[in-house]
């Protein structure tokens, strides 16, 4: 009697479970599972037959020169947009808490620029990049010189993204108790006293979280500078994901390719624990 | 030593940091009027030498023009019904998993589903686009909005059990048990009690499913391809082309597209707030 | 109210999606079954009225050509009214890819907007149809087919022709005392742009923040430079049996296409900026001298012309690699053309349709929604434009058909490029070009590719 209960009661829970289940496993898993299948094979991508070529392409990647390349853009990448999306996102959420008037409306308008398409930014950014910058800045497109043009993407996902952040910083700031600034502003702290000692550290969550979901996007990009350059001038802003992408079609080997794309996916899931972890720790501290 | 102060004594914030403020929100919105511009100019227009100057007359046509030949009404009926159903799938399969983690996370194989559905917002769209691609045309789901909806919810699945379950950790058990020695089930429950508080990070998930989803361009490159079952950003991309862009049409293009969602914004966005300080903020 | 709103919201959600799973399931039509196909043999009896839906797959973006194909589609649909062609665009980036999906996916378009040229590993992988030369009418240039065909087997079917050359205003050219005749070869070319910049004009209208216009031209002078001489060029590259320094020809080239562009074209950082459409522009407003462009570019700088007010007359020649006018030539192809994919579930109304494009009918229906110049000889749009003059001429005495020679394939052809554009950019010495060219290649080689 309890057994069956306990039966029925277990097979409720996974119910709960169970559309979740069923959609991740069609959507994610079976592909990763067949894409793990094509990664130890020499396919094409087009032939109706392959190979199974062992650890071939492994080894082929950590060979091939443009591998480092890539690993080079996306990491400057990432540390451009984490630590650049970050750092103004909470500082404009600050200054904006500090009782501007129009706050409210400054907040939504910050929030204009997630609103737009992928393709409409890339629009919008090729001609500023392309027509502001040599007229009113005197400075040329940062698109086209092989070293800035990775910055210059980023500037676009600055853009883009800021808003994202400040909702999530927003959220966080207004959680922080007012007695505790009060408390600190009673005992003789200024301004930037007051956010460094009391409100930053009542931040930790967030900034977990904002530091996490940056870099996780930052080491996945791909629509960026795919719309924006194409990987170019020449190879100059070919991110990781691109690289991957180029092998499947443009290059003809998608075993190469699929092969790429697993191995990045460890070194983000290892990248991403491991910075979660540290960022956690320190919550627990503060 | 002059001790800078961040509020006067009227209680506002000073002078300078209004100004400062007000203009780095302005940078970030002024972007836009390049859209205008381009959106307001008939395409000879576009080829004069100063492109930034402001049009000469509000020039309606590019509207019509490019509604009709992106077929913008269709793109943008796919768009609202992918949209629609992708939110709709997603709150109600991720709230429901969420819960069963939170509630059941003593139980090894619960919580290992925790993990699972984070690592998931990990894997980039390029490891498995190939494979999806070809399992969609094995089973003839290829360019049919119900296998482009469950694809990209899919891949917001993990970002948003996330988000739920941060805030059910929030959610007191009492009013379950309570209802629990009413004699009521889980599902009962959580549907009839639980649920109704998760409105504030519902809406959240709501807000940013949608948006990703509105936006996407990876997924329904890969998915679609016929202009029947078109979304909005392959309509607006459609505008340029190798040799010849018609950046007039673009522009007018996509500033018909951010009209509806930025509408939508406007009328979540206080559930926003709500819903990211318990999923994000409160760990 | 709030409460009321949300559940109006979920409502109208969940209707919108029940209703769109219902429409989601459009065009039926299109999946004619497969077993129609072997019943249909008889190519000429298409009386056997089933309903056939052909799929077309296309990448050009230019309104003139597409609304070309529409007409094309309604006249040939006039013909044989059983057989409809669904036209699909994808934008080029994704063509490719999108189509090799489709074939591993065994779901290939009837037709395809590709040249074999461009694609060598679909022809290896079997997939494209073979045709037979008596389906192309006289009036077509032997080379031109040749350029369609690969080790002599004909795969595409061409519905223009074109190619790259140097624009050029005359009036500006006259005001600096440069003959429009001293432009053939490259020492006329430079002098030219050296006078014209020395006047405070503008030698070569930019558009190299995009890559495709910068590809052409090292593309351009590499075809009609070294090709003709050694029709085994990029097999050769490719296979390592031959590498970049063996050619000395490279050298002079890669300086003189980066003289052309750093020099005479990125001169300040607007003209760094500008991206293809706006090269266009600039030469149509009457900003730039010259421009190193394709045939296509002419009702887009008509348009640029004409808002500017600009009344300058513009003239078009080859693009010359030397200074030996007899081996200049204007690298020339069938722009747009499409094949036919072995898999395809309708091949004889394919070829049918491929038949019916070879009519002077079809080409004078193409050749006026186009601007474009026709395969077919002889056949002239009905307004032509001044500049159809010059094309015409320039490919009748010039036209090197580069693609009779088997291509650069894969990521050997996209290294060629980005290779060549990356050091330009950086400014590098064209030795070193040629050493990036070879390291490149080699790098592919060792990791298998």
């Amino acid at each position: 009697m309890r057994g069956k209960r306990k039966w029925v009661s277990g097979m409720t829970d996974f119910v709960f479970l169970l559309p979740a289940f069923v959609l991740f496993t069609a959507v994610i898993a079976i592909p990763f599972i067949q894409a793990v299948g094509i990664a130890f094979t020499n396919w094409d991508g087009l032939s109706k037959t392959y190979q199974f070529n062992g650890l071939t392409n492994l080894t082929a990647l950590f060979k091939d020169a443009q591998t480092a390349n890539a690993v080079k853009n996306t990491l400057l990448y990432t540390i451009a947009t984490c630590v650049g999306v970050n750092v103004l996102a909470l500082a404009i959420t600050v200054g904006l808490n500090a009782n501007i008037i129009g706050a409210r409306f400054l907040k939504s308008a910050m929030f204009a620029p997630i609103i737009a398409s992928l393709v409409i930014t890339a629009f919008i950014w090729g001609r500023i990049y392309g027509d502001v910058f040599p007229i009113n800045f005197g400075m040329p497109t940062p698109l086209t010189n092989t070293k800035t043009v990775v910055l210059g993407i980023a500037a676009m996902c600055l853009w883009r993204d800021t808003g994202l952040a400040m909702v999530i910083y927003n959220a966080g700031l207004q959680s922080v108790p007012e007695e505790l600034k009060e408390a600190a502003r009673v005992d003789g702290a200024n301004a930037w006293q007051t956010f460094w000692r009391v409100t930053f550290p009542m931040l930790a969550p967030a900034v977990t979280t904002c530091v996490t979901l940056w870099l996780g996007y930052g080491l996945k990009v791909f629509d960026y500078p795919k719309v924006a350059t194409n990987g170019g001038p020449g190879k100059a802003s070919e991110t990781f994901c691109i690289f991957v992408y180029n092998h499947f079609f443009t290059n003809n080997r998608a075993g190469y390719g699929q092969m790429a794309a697993l191995v990045m996916l460890i070194a983000v899931v290892i990248m991403t624990s491991a910075v979660t972890k540290i960022l956690r720790k320190r919550e627990v501290q503060m | 030593m002059k001790k800078k102060r961040l509020q006067t004594v009227s209680g506002k914030a000073p002078l300078w940091l209004t100004v400062v403020m007000w203009l780095i929100v302005l940078l970030f919105v002024s972007p836009f009027y390049i859209l205008f511009i381009y959106a307001f100019k008939p395409r000879e227009a576009t080829m004069l030498s100063n492109p930034l100057s402001l049009p000469d007359s509000l020039y309606l046509d590019n509207f019509a023009e490019a509604v009709e030949k992106s077929k913008f009404f269709l793109a943008f009926k796919n768009s609202l019904i992918c949209t629609a159903g992708g939110v709709v799938i997603l709150v109600i399969v991720c709230s429901m998993a969420a819960y069963i983690i939170v509630r059941r996370q003593k139980s090894w194989f619960y919580a290992m589903w925790q993990y699972i559905f984070l690592a998931a917002v990990m894997l980039p769209f390029q490891t498995v686009m190939f494979p999806i691609y070809r399992n969609l045309v094995t089973f003839k789901m290829l360019n049919t909005l119900p296998a482009y909806i469950l694809v990209s919810a899919g891949f917001q699945l993990g970002f948003d059990i996330f988000l739920y379950c941060g805030f059910i950790k929030t959610v007191p058990l009492e009013l379950e048990e309570a209802a629990f020695i009413d004699g009521c089930g889980r599902m009962r429950t959580f549907w009839t009690i639980v649920f109704p508080l998760l409105k504030p990070v519902t809406m959240t998930v709501v807000v940013l499913s949608a948006l990703a989803i509105w936006n996407d361009y990876q997924i329904a490159l890969v998915v679609i391809s016929k202009p029947a079952v078109a979304t909005l950003p392959l309509a607006q991309q459609s505008f340029i082309g190798q040799q010849i862009s018609y950046l007039n049409l673009a522009a007018a293009a996509c500033l018909l597209s951010v009209i509806p969602i930025f509408v939508m914004y406007l009328f979540l966005q206080k559930y926003i707030v709500k819903g990211v300080v318990a999923g994000a903020v409160k760990g | 109210m709030k409460k009321l709103l949300s559940l109006l919201l979920v409502g109208a959600m969940s209707l919108a999606v029940l209703t769109g799973c219902g429409k989601g399931e459009e065009a039926p039509a299109a999946d004619a079954p497969a077993s129609d196909a072997p019943a249909a043999e008889t190519g000429a009896e298409n009386t056997s009225d089933e309903e056939v839906t052909l799929t077309f797959l296309h990448h050009m973006g230019e309104q003139g050509k597409q609304d070309g194909l529409v007409k094309l589609v309604e006249a040939f649909h006039e013909k044989y009214p059983n057989i409809n062609v669904e036209i699909e665009f994808l934008s080029r980036d994704d063509f490719i890819n999108q189509y090799k999906q489709r074939v591993s996916a065994d779901n290939a378009p009837d037709l395809i907007n590709y040249r074999p040229f461009e694609t060598p590993e679909l022809i290896e992988a079997g997939l494209i149809e073979e045709l037979d030369a008596s389906m192309f009418p006289e009036g077509i240039d032997q080379n031109c087919i040749k350029s369609l065909s690969i080790d002599g087997v004909i795969y595409g079917v061409p519905l223009d022709v074109g190619g790259y050359g140097f624009y050029y205003n005359i009036n500006q050219l006259e005001a600096v005392g440069v003959s429009p005749e001293s432009l053939n070869t490259r020492s006329g070319i430079l002098d030219a742009c050296e006078k014209l910049k020395a006047a405070g004009y503008t030698p070569l209208a930019s558009g190299y923040a995009e890559q495709w216009p910068e590809n052409i031209i090292i593309e351009g002078l590499t075809y009609t430079g070294i090709l003709p001489n050694h029709p085994t060029l990029f097999t050769d590259l490719m296979s390592g049996e031959k590498s970049f320094s063996d050619y000395p020809e490279f050298l002079e080239i890669v300086d003189y296409g980066q003289k052309l562009v750093g020099t005479y074209s990125v001169i300040d950082d607007k003209a760094a900026s500008q991206q293809a459409s706006d090269q266009y522009a600039q030469f149509g407003r009457g900003d730039a001298a010259m421009m190193m462009q394709g045939t296509w570019a002419v009702s887009d700088i008509r348009i640029a012309q004409e808002a500017a007010g600009n009344t300058d007359e513009f003239g078009f020649t080859i693009y010359p690699w030397s200074d030996d006018v007899n081996s200049n030539y204007m690298p020339a192809n069938a722009d747009d053309s499409f094949m036919i994919s072995k898999d395809s579930k309708h091949k004889e109304e394919a070829l049918l349709f491929a038949g019916f494009c070879m009519t002077e009918e079809a080409g004078k229906i193409w050749t006026n929604a186009s601007g474009c110049i026709s395969a077919l000889s002889g056949v002239m749009p009905d307004d032509a434009d001044p500049l159809m003059e010059y094309f015409t001429k320039t490919l009748a005495d010039h036209a090197y058909f580069f693609e009779m020679n088997p291509g650069l394939a894969g990521q050997y052809y996209q290294d060629f490029d980005k290779v060549y554009i990356e050091g330009r950019v950086a400014g590098i010495s064209p030795e070193e070009v040629i050493e990036n060219w070879q390291a490149a290649y080699d790098n592919i080689r060792a990791t298998g590719g």
